[in-house]
């Protein structure tokens, strides 16, 4: 059972080794991954003047805010106001997005755009992250359906219309399941690549498009020498844990309120 | 049937940016070059030897993907769900999720770092160190779930009549995880025969996959056709096997 113990623990171990060895690779002042030459943070210097990687964090930030807002607004209602007959064809609906390989959704967004002579840029790429953002929204908003529902009919038999009600009684009660859901479909936007990839035409970088991009064409320029892109990476992946641990977090504390309730 | 306006904004968005396009894709797969009903695009991916060579390749490095994840996911899911408890169960199972919150791109320019650390180049064997550090946890989570699920009364009285630990392991344990393991396979198997990042970033001049097939036939080749036909069938398939899965182990996967 000892060994068993060790086993788990170094199969678990192999999981962060290499993320930290990239984290160590970032502050190497070298220009090439597997040679240490001393300690530097030129890579994060350059990073802070790299109009490229700041344009692209832009592009990256507007597209999961907005695709993270529009995918709640349409998922909320769904959610939280549907009845059961109508919730059975929309959990039809939302299941395939979640499961077809995102490399085959891409290329049919694509032809579907490129059919409808429909130029590829910003509103490509936020239409594409969300329709399987929706999916995802949904799933996120369905735990606390069930409390707005009912406490909505309540409201009605109080005299309360339809909008009064979920307006004051719904949005309020689900807020949590709201605040989730946005969070949830802001990280599936803003780390997506291949959607992206098919849907964004020439000229229009996220900060995933561009590490691709360099990460394709190691060491031509100092932007992609291999310490630069485990740096550029490093930071990428700093703000995923970020989010996912105050999201963590947020939904533990949820699930801790919701069994009070 | 009546479909109330609440939940219009949902499908009508669903179906024109997710159903319509496969419809298109449906369409263009059957499209001659010059316009004509064909099925042309099908049978090149059949007769065409390089095209049948990328599939057979790809089913080859999935298939070795999925038994090595397997087999290193197996004994692990039966410590973290039979043996570590409390505390203990908890941090290893939150280790074991916070990878899937990190990107497939950051993590193949991680593995990227160890290869060259070890003096491997880009290649067949970074690839599938790639695949399998990649598909580790998904193989895991399935064969965890119904590992917890097997009850101590039937490891004690498979004890009590006389099993020793291979015994057990061979008649107990594995038969009733089976379930588990079929949907971890599956769901292993069908990720990572249309996996595009690790392949094209770790593969090097081995690295042309399924995936990078589709990226080439689209995006630099032209090739809709044939690209259309290959994507229909990559996701047809995935559909069947998904349905399959639920339909098998719904209970297990949560689906």
């Amino acid at each position: 059972m000892k060994l068993l113990r060790y086993y788990t623990y170094a199969l678990i171990a192999m999981l962060y080794i290499p993320i930290i060895v990239m984290i160590l690779y970032s502050f190497d002042n070298s220009k090439y991954f597997g040679e240490w030459n001393g300690f530097t943070l030129r890579w994060y210097e350059q990073l802070l003047h790299d109009t490229q990687a700041w344009s692209a964090l832009k592009n990256s930030m507007v597209v999961a805010v907005l695709s993270a807002v529009i995918s709640t607004a349409i998922a909320i209602p769904a959610a939280l106001m549907a009845r059961d007959r109508e919730k059975d064809i929309v959990s039809l609906m939302i299941y395939p997005p979640v499961i077809i390989p995102e490399i085959t959704e891409a290329v049919a967004l694509m032809l579907l755009l490129i059919y409808l002579g429909f130029p590829l840029g910003l509103v490509s790429v936020l239409i594409g992250h969300t329709a399987f953002n929706i999916a995802y929204a949904y799933i996120a908003l369905s735990p606390v359906g069930g409390a707005g529902a009912r406490l909505a009919v309540a409201a009605r038999t109080l005299g309360a219309d339809r909008f009064t009600a979920f307006l004051k009684v719904t949005i309020p009660v689900s807020m949590p399941g709201i605040i989730a859901a946005l969070g949830l479909t802001f990280m599936m936007s803003f780390t997506d690549f291949i959607k992206t990839l098919f849907t964004k035409g020439p000229g229009f970088d996220t900060l995933p498009i561009l590490v691709w991009n360099r990460a394709r064409r190691p060491g031509l320029t100092p932007y992609t020498s291999q310490p630069a892109i485990a740096a550029l990476a490093t930071t990428l992946i700093l703000i995923s844990i970020t989010i996912a641990l105050a999201y963590t977090l947020y939904e533990v504390r949820r699930s801790e309120k919701q069994g009070e309730l | 049937m009546k479909i109330s306006t609440i939940i219009l904004p949902l499908i009508i968005f669903l179906a024109l940016f997710f159903y319509a396009p496969f419809i298109i894709l449906g369409y263009q797969s059957f499209q001659g070059l010059g316009g004509e009903f064909t099925l042309d695009n099908y049978l090149a991916l059949v007769r065409d030897p390089t095209y049948l060579h990328v599939i057979l390749y790809s089913i080859v490095i999935a298939v070795e993907t999925t038994v090595i994840t397997l087999l290193l996911a197996y004994p692990a899911s039966y410590y973290v769900a039979r043996i570590a408890s409390g505390q203990e169960k908890i941090i290893l199972l939150a280790l074991l999720l916070t990878p899937f919150w990190i990107d497939v791109l950051l993590r193949s320019i991680a593995i990227k770092t160890i290869i060259y650390t070890i003096g491997l180049r880009e290649g067949y064997t970074a690839m599938m160190i790639g695949m399998v550090y990649e598909y580790l946890p998904i193989m895991f989570l399935p064969i965890y779930a119904s590992m917890s699920r097997i009850s101590r009364s039937a490891i004690d009285a498979a004890r009590v009549f006389g099993a020793n630990t291979w015994d057990l392991i061979r008649r107990v344990i594995v038969p009733m995880t089976l379930p588990g393991i079929v949907a971890g396979s599956l769901l292993v198997l069908l990720m990572s025969m249309t996996e595009f990042v690790i392949p094209s970033l770790l593969g090097g001049t081995q690295g042309f996959t399924i995936g990078s097939l589709i990226y080439y036939l689209f995006l630099s080749g032209g090739l809709w056709g044939v690209g259309a036909a290959l994507t229909m069938i990559v996701t047809v398939m995935l559909m069947v096997f998904a349905f399959v899965i639920a339909k098998r182990a719904g209970d297990i996967t949560g689906w």
